[in-house]
């Protein structure tokens, strides 16, 4: 079933063209791994599915209904948006922070009721923050606040996730950790969909890729079809090392491509 | 135990609301019972209520009640609208004249003392302020565009506003009446004193109108927390809410300046006393600054009042002695933090 499907669309960010004639679909129970290298259009492209960047030409349907007809608090029901970095202006408490996930559910002047708190804390567990309760966000590490973001979107208990960058400023154990949670949150019955830098973790933990090369998709299907060499040495100038485990097959990116010399 | 350390900040902010309005209740009977004409307040209010009007009666209904109502309206939208700029700005240093209306308020009310149309009519002084704040509003719209971002918004702001104060420098200049060029100058310093009901009701609806639009976005400032982006996909149209905020600190700020001048700091120090209270968010921070706003101003009329022997101190000037230094205090402790 597709939550979420770009057809054909094109991004302007001021005079320039970033996304040029993308199509992609975020389906249930899939997690998908847009990458490609800095400057190729992959948040220009998570921000126009969020409906955060207005498309030039194509369209963008959220459940078979035209995005732009969906209401502001639809669409803050339906789809979470993670974003890259880790933007907290006021120094809050954790929870305070986590609980913002739950404002597309509230009316006007609506408390926080039971049912919402319960979202907060499985969010928190989920996310393993429960021990940084209670403290100020803004005195925690880069990987922590991270943690605290995730478990932000992952409260409002959309069908649809969108995560720019989830495991920047992660050590292993928690990238691993985020990854196996968007998986399963995926697997568990929604569409997720992330933009990442880490050919490893997209190898492993991605149902389906989309390499994003100068703004076009490159190509898109399971991460042994997208990651070849040559689609790797195309988009980042990179070599990379194969290997097949038990679990699946896996990636590490080995070298630079030499540039050839113009004679 | 560590329960009960979760929970003292919450009860902090409960409590924080019964605080405030008690401190502004006891405010307000000071303010009703201090100044120069003396006479016991319970005795005279119930003289009021007996429609027994002696002169004890009159200057309480007359002068003290004006003045102290006009305290609570004025200070209440100085910190509300405080806490609202410096939450859509997410900066700790944003005040209420931000946006520059202050400025053609101002300009307005000098224009009708220039003209001489102020004594012709009392009400013409916070009439020409008002149409000085739409005036400024209307300018600022049309160079920013309604769809211009809130620093483009600032910036049409700023310079609509150093129009203004460059054309009250040519009133002043012009102005050939010395009396009528002093007169301008301790209107600009701010002051509650001699200002009537109808000065009350006149303001008003515009204040309201201003808090309504205001407190409608309290929690769109709550989500601002995490920046604009992510803020609109938490279900906020964010041209709307910043439409909406930008207006009502117009509107009320507009109405403020107009029936008592500039008064300056209340707003920028209002929020910073009150942040740690409730934990830092910016929603619950409206109403509370809203209420020390009006404590704050009236305790500095009340100052002004006692202060005074003989030529009038005016209440602009009292509040920007004292937070001028607050705020370089303010600059230091973020200077300290940032180390």
């Amino acid at each position: 079933m597709t939550l979420l499907e770009a057809k054909n669309i094109s991004v302007y960010l001021g005079d320039h063209l970033i996304v040029k004639d993308v199509s992609l679909k975020i389906q249930k129970g899939e997690l998908i791994g847009i990458i490609g290298s800095n400057g190729t259009g992959k948040t220009t492209l998570l921000k126009s599915l969020a409906r955060l960047l207005p498309f030039k030409s194509g369209d963008i349907e959220l459940s078979g209904h035209p995005l732009k007809d969906i209401t502001h608090k639809a669409l803050s029901q339906s789809l979470s948006y993670m974003a890259q970095g880790d933007t907290i202006h006021w120094p809050l408490k954790v929870e305070k922070v986590v609980a913002l996930g739950r404002l597309p559910h509230l009316s006007a002047w609506q408390q926080l009721s039971q049912q919402d708190a319960a979202a907060i804390q499985q969010s928190m567990a989920l996310a393993e923050i429960d021990h940084l309760s209670g403290r100020t966000v803004t005195k925690l590490s880069g990987g922590e606040k991270r943690l605290v973001m995730l478990a932000r979107a992952i409260a409002v208990q959309s069908n649809i996730l969108l995560a720019d960058e989830p495991v920047s400023g992660l050590d292993p154990n928690h990238q691993i950790q985020v990854m196996q949670l968007l998986r399963k949150m995926a697997e568990d019955g929604r569409g997720v969909a992330v933009v990442l830098h880490d050919l490893s973790l997209a190898a492993r933990y991605c149902h389906k890729l989309y390499l994003l090369n100068e703004g076009k998709i490159l190509v898109s299907g399971t991460p042994k079809e997208v990651l070849t060499s040559k689609n790797l040495e195309t988009a980042y100038g990179i070599t990379a090392k194969y290997g097949q485990g038990k679990e699946g097959f896996y990636v590490v990116p080995w070298g630079r491509v030499q540039k050839k010399e113009k004679v | 135990m560590t329960q009960l350390l979760k929970q003292t900040p919450q009860k902090k902010e409960r409590a924080l609301i019964p605080v405030l309005l008690f401190v502004l209740g006891i405010t307000c009977l000071c303010s009703l019972a201090i100044g120069s004409a003396k006479f016991p307040l319970f005795e005279t209010l119930d003289q009021l209520f007996k429609r027994n009007f002696s002169q004890a009666v009159l200057i309480l209904w007359e002068i003290r009640f004006p003045r102290t109502l006009l305290g609570i309206l004025v200070g209440a939208t100085l910190g509300l609208a405080g806490a609202a700029m410096q939450g859509l700005l997410r900066n700790p240093l944003a005040s209420p004249g931000v946006l520059g209306v202050s400025g053609g308020a101002s300009f307005g009310a000098v224009l009708v003392m220039y003209t001489g149309l102020a004594k012709a009519f009392p009400l013409a002084l916070p009439l020409g302020g008002m149409m000085g704040a739409l005036l400024a509003i209307i300018l600022i719209y049309i160079f920013a565009g309604m769809n211009s971002s809130v620093q483009t918004l600032i910036l049409a702001g700023v310079a609509v506003n150093s129009f203004s104060v460059a054309a009250t420098s040519l009133a002043l200049n012009l102005s050939a009446d010395p009396h009528a060029a002093i007169e301008i100058i301790f209107w600009q310093m701010g002051s509650l004193a001699n200002r009537s009901f109808d000065h009350v009701m006149m303001a008003l609806p515009i204040m309201l109108t201003g808090w309504v639009l205001i407190f409608w976005d309290a929690r769109a400032l709550r989500a601002l927390t995490l920046g604009e982006e992510t803020a609109s996909t938490l279900g906020f149209h964010m041209k709307m809410v910043k439409l909406r905020l930008v207006l009502g600190t117009m509107l009320s700020v507009g109405a403020a300046v107009s029936v008592t001048g500039s008064i300056g700091f209340i707003g920028l120090v209002v929020p910073h006393i009150l942040r740690p209270f409730v934990g830092n968010d910016p929603s619950k921070l409206l109403g509370v600054s809203a209420i020390a706003g009006a404590i704050l101003l009236l305790w500095a009329d009340l100052a002004v009042r006692l202060l005074s022997t003989g030529v009038e101190l005016k209440i602009g000037v009292l509040t920007s002695m004292i937070g001028a230094p607050f705020f370089l205090m303010l600059i230091y402790k973020m200077k300290k933090d940032m180390v």
